[in-house]
């Protein structure tokens, strides 16, 4: 045995217990919000049957809201997106689009489909943004605006629509996404109902691929046909309905996801608005919002419920998803790294005591940690260096578990939502369930190793996705 | 470090199947309930399919309404079904039918099972929300049965059942926040006019205790949904010592005016409406109060007050120090136009605050002949360009830009002429270039005649250019001109 053989093997050994840690602390945690979450879910469905959504829209008490769209180089899905969004059932609807200079026909075809021309608005900038270039209105159809800017990435136009957005509320969507017709009240029902100062309210992001779409709206939820995008409904199923839905529950929302999210005007205003340092802004803002309220005596609450959908295209190919991985990662650590004094600092309650460190540890480190276990283990074997006992049993167990989670955030759709109507499709996804975390789960565990590393070499590059519109997508189906 | 490895992996080995198995049990779990809802559903339609042509038959009086009933028991015998609850509840039902679906609901036993359930009682087995195994879940653990309290309070006000608003009142104490708010959106629904004292004293309670019952803003969109006449329930309140009950009492009140003034803009308050103490209170003291918010609020219900003071009164409240107090005068008077306080309001265009002057500026705007000469007159002679910034903007916010071009292109406007050289010599020329570019040849000939014989030199410039581009010649000229160059702001 050669001499360095004993120092490896003691260095596997620890790092055995960092492997099991992350599984244990990981999966332990998910497990339990799975379980919350059920029960939470299932409740939350069976109360829809007194949710009052048509009392709320006839009522004047029900708050107007600004729908900003934020949108660069979005000429396949923008037409059919803005019509989507001014379909919204929801009194007083404003919808802004920022055309983040674009270089493609986004402005064009915006101006071509709504017959817009230009009006010289005022423009009063209570966040800085980049210039703003001009705006777009059609007299007819006053409620939709199109403000055009030069390109200062996806917050810099959040800014730009919030400073001339004038409603108390307004809700951030992405230029992909389709809402359902209702989705706007039951965001706003949560606000409305809570005797607390709610000032963010999420829900749920469901993949548009595979659906039927109809004048602007989803009229068949059904699977996509590639395997990749199959395994994000699943993941998509497991992050929404019990991974946002339990940190809810223990009142440690960290992230509120940007591409559909209400948050009250002022409040983000007083507390900076959108920050452009990092490439998730929806996560710093809704932390920051955290940190601010803290700062200034503020009591706050922020709402996830799971019945608001809003359909989203996800990236069909490998490149686009490694794109989009990678700048969740790299959002991740940012964020994280900007706000590290939050991590177990009791001033933030559950969200410095419970949601930070776990963010730290299994979703930021989680990436290094997990990617690394692979790693040894196929050293290990290659140059033949003893792997201690425990190592494939604790990686086996780890996945074994993670495949159960997964397979219950498929039960736990079917249990609540069941949005997905044929039983082709539950088999479909229980399949894909039980197969994510054997070979898609390392590929995403690649990308978002990719995302920790360009954090750590200082990259901060906005890696653009680029969507197909619906009607596209169908034919492509 | 050393580790017992056989022991562990034996106890990892276990786990690792445990897992297995629960997940197996998981998708054989799912299968199953999935299969079990197919049929359950199966049969709700089937049911729904029945049930549904007679119901609409016995409401739309085509069928004996005893002869409907009794179809209506032998397809549920025991009057019960879920899938007749469903039918019966259907919503945005013509007012004439409510009283009749009131009495089929009564007829059927439905009133009675909800109220019960409402008040606690265990209803008939057979009447279980859903018959399936989760509605008998949610009776059967006390924790939940909150679920069913809450559906038989919006049942309650679904039908419209007036005598069940003492139910629904003493379910505003209930232990669960849903049955509190199912039960205040269906007193809302009932508008019975005893009920109201007892919103008002929960809405004094969220007013003024730490932790509410219900949340304000469920409070408030209960009580604005009652007519303007019951707000005299509301007087105590407006009398109250703490300004947030003030506050919120003026508030509600305004509600209750402006959705009666959305459905009616001629709406005034007259005294048969809104009793003389109210209007003596608004007129007398809340356009004095000492809290602003008060103030703010109370300008909307004196704009539709029908007495003579309430002019005097709005002239001090456009005048008031703080801005927002100003904001909500102005815009009160959009919808309810007084030509004496014409000279009022032109006054607010140059408010110190760009939220009033935009306010004001709408609000004449709204007034149309009078009000809109008035916005042109102040805009071309005013030196404040702040408030010239805010009237382009609104100009071409409302679309006026083309009617103005037009009157600038008949010579038969001397102010909306002017207006609009005005407009070119400030810079505001975005929807006038496409304005102009939609016009036909003869029409764009002669307008442009006409700006050039305009005394500004900006306007001359844009109907120089304008001509060369007709003429494709200068386009980049053009592309000069146009953009936002006169933009100023004011804090």
């Amino acid at each position: 045995m050669t001499p360095w053989k004993p120092l490896i093997s003691d260095a596997l050994t620890v790092f055995n217990f960092l492997l099991a840690s992350y599984f244990v602390v990981g999966n332990g945690v998910y497990t339990l919000l799975m379980l919350m979450s059920l029960v939470s879910v299932w409740l939350h469905n069976r109360r829809l049957a007194y949710e009052g959504l048509e009392e709320m829209k006839a009522s004047t008490v029900t708050p107007p809201v600004t729908l900003i769209m934020p949108a660069h180089d979005e000429q396949n899905v923008i037409v059919e997106s803005v019509r989507s969004a001014l379909r919204t059932d929801y009194p007083g609807l404003q919808v802004f689009v920022v055309d983040d200079g674009s270089n493609d026909q986004t402005l064009e075809r915006l101006i071509a489909a709504f017959n817009l021309v230009t009006v010289d608005l005022i423009y009063r900038p209570r966040t800085p943004t980049r210039g703003v270039r001009a705006f777009y209105q059609n007299p007819a159809s006053p409620n939709l605006l199109v403000i055009s800017k030069a390109n200062g990435g996806k917050p810099d136009a959040l800014n730009a629509g919030l400073n001339v957005c004038r409603t108390p509320y307004f809700c951030s969507l992405d230029a992909d996404c389709l809402l359902e017709p209702d989705a706007l009240l039951r965001l706003m029902r949560p606000i409305l109902r809570s005797p607390s100062n709610t000032v963010a309210s999420g829900g749920v992001v469901r993949i548009l691929n595979g659906c039927e779409v109809k004048d602007d709206r989803v009229v068949q939820v059904r699977l996509p046909r590639s395997s990749l995008e199959r395994f994000q409904v699943v993941e998509y199923l497991r992050s929404f309905l019990f991974g946002r839905t339990g940190w809810d529950l223990l009142g440690g929302t960290l992230i509120v996801s940007g591409a559909f999210a209400l948050f009250h005007r002022e409040t983000v205003l007083e507390a900076g608005g959108f920050s452009t340092d990092t490439v998730t802004e929806d996560m710093e803002l809704v932390v920051r919002l955290h940190r601010w309220a803290a700062g200034h005596g503020r009591k706050i609450a922020m709402s996830f419920t799971s019945d608001p959908v809003c359909w989203s295209q996800c990236p069909s190919t490998l490149k686009m998803l490694a794109r989009q991985r990678r700048r969740w990662q790299l959002g991740l650590c940012q964020t994280l790294w900007k706000n590290r004094f939050m991590l177990l600092n009791e001033r933030y309650g559950a969200i410095g005591l419970l949601s930070f460190p776990f963010h730290v540890y299994v979703e930021g480190l989680g990436a290094v940690v997990e990617l690394l276990g692979y790693c040894v283990i196929v050293l290990a074997i290659l140059f033949r260096v003893a792997l201690p006992n425990l190592l494939i049993p604790f990686v086996v167990v780890g996945l074994a578990w993670a495949t159960f989670l997964s397979v219950g955030a498929v039960v736990l759709e079917e249990l609540t939502h069941r949005r997905y109507p044929r039983l082709r499709d539950l088999e479909t996804l229980l399949w894909y369930a039980l197969l994510e975390n054997f070979g898609y789960r390392q590929l995403i565990l690649w990308y978002r190793f990719q995302g920790v590393a360009r954090f750590l070499a200082g990259i901060r590059k906005w890696e653009k996705v680029i969507h197909h519109g619906a009607a596209e997508q169908a034919m492509e189906n | 470090m050393h580790l017992q490895a056989t022991p562990i992996s034996a106890v990892l080995l276990v786990i690792a199947v445990v897992i297995a198995l629960a997940t197996a049990a998981l998708i054989a779990f799912a299968f199953s309930r999935r299969r079990r809802r197919e049929k359950h559903f199966r049969d709700l339609d089937e049911l729904h399919r029945q049930c549904t042509p007679i119901v609409h038959n016995i409401l739309a009086g085509s069928i004996d309404y005893a002869a409907g009933i009794e179809a209506l028991r032998r397809l549920c015998p025991s009057g019960s079904s879920p899938a007749l609850e469903q039918t019966l509840l259907f919503r945005n039902l013509p007012d004439a039918q409510v009283p009749l679906r009131r009495r089929l609901c009564e007829d059927l036993g439905w009133v009675e099972r909800w109220q019960q359930r409402l008040v606690g009682q265990p209803s008939h087995p057979e009447s279980r929300s859903a018959s399936t195994k989760s509605g008998n879940l949610l009776e059967r653990l006390t924790p939940l049965r909150f679920v069913g309290r809450a559906e038989s309070a919006q049942n309650l006000g679904l039908v419209r059942h007036t005598p069940s608003w003492r139910v629904l009142v003493n379910a505003l104490d209930d232990p669960s926040l849903d049955v509190r708010a199912s039960a205040a959106t269906a007193l809302s629904l009932i508008q019975a006019p005893e009920s109201v004292p007892a919103l008002v004293e929960r809405l004094q309670a969220v007013a003024l205790s730490p932790s509410p019952a219900l949340s304000v803003r469920q409070i408030k969109a209960v009580l604005v949904r009652f007519p303007v006449e019951r707000s005299l329930d509301l007087l105590p309140s407006l009398r109250h010592s703490h300004p947030r009950v003030r506050y919120l009492a003026t508030d509600i009140i305004r509600g209750m005016v402006e959705r009666e003034a959305a459905a009616d803009s001629g709406f005034t308050l007259a005294p048969e409406c809104f009793a003389l103490e109210l209007a003596e209170v608004f007129l007398s003291q809340l356009v004095a109060d000492t809290n602003p918010d008060v103030r703010a609020r109370a300008a909307a219900v004196v704009a539709r007050l029908s007495d003579a003071r309430a002019e005097p009164a709005l002239r001090c409240l456009l005048d008031d120090p703080e801005w927002f107090v100003r904001l909500h005068a102005v815009r009160s008077l959009g919808d309810a136009p007084r030509p004496g306080l014409l000279d009022s309001v032109t006054q607010t265009l140059t408010d110190s605050n760009w939220r009033v002057r935009e306010a004001s500026s709408r609000t004449l705007l709204q007034w149309g002949g009078p009000g809109i000469r008035r916005l042109l007159e102040h805009f071309l002679v005013t030196d404040d360009a702040y408030s010239r910034e805010q009237i382009a903007e609104l100009l071409e916010r409302a679309g006026l830009i083309s009617p103005l071009l037009r009157q600038r292109g008949e010579g038969d406007d001397e102010r909306g002429s002017g207006a609009m050289e005005a407009l070119i010599e400030q810079g505001t020329v975005g929807t006038l270039l496409t304005t102009i570019e939609a016009l036909d040849g003869e029409r764009q000939r002669t307008l442009l005649e006409r700006l050039a014989e305009g005394n500004g030199s900006r306007t001359q410039v844009l109907a120089q250019a304008l001509a060369a581009r007709i003429e494709q010649r200068a386009p980049a000229l053009l592309a000069g001109l146009s953009g936002r160059t006169g933009n100023v702001q004011k804090p």
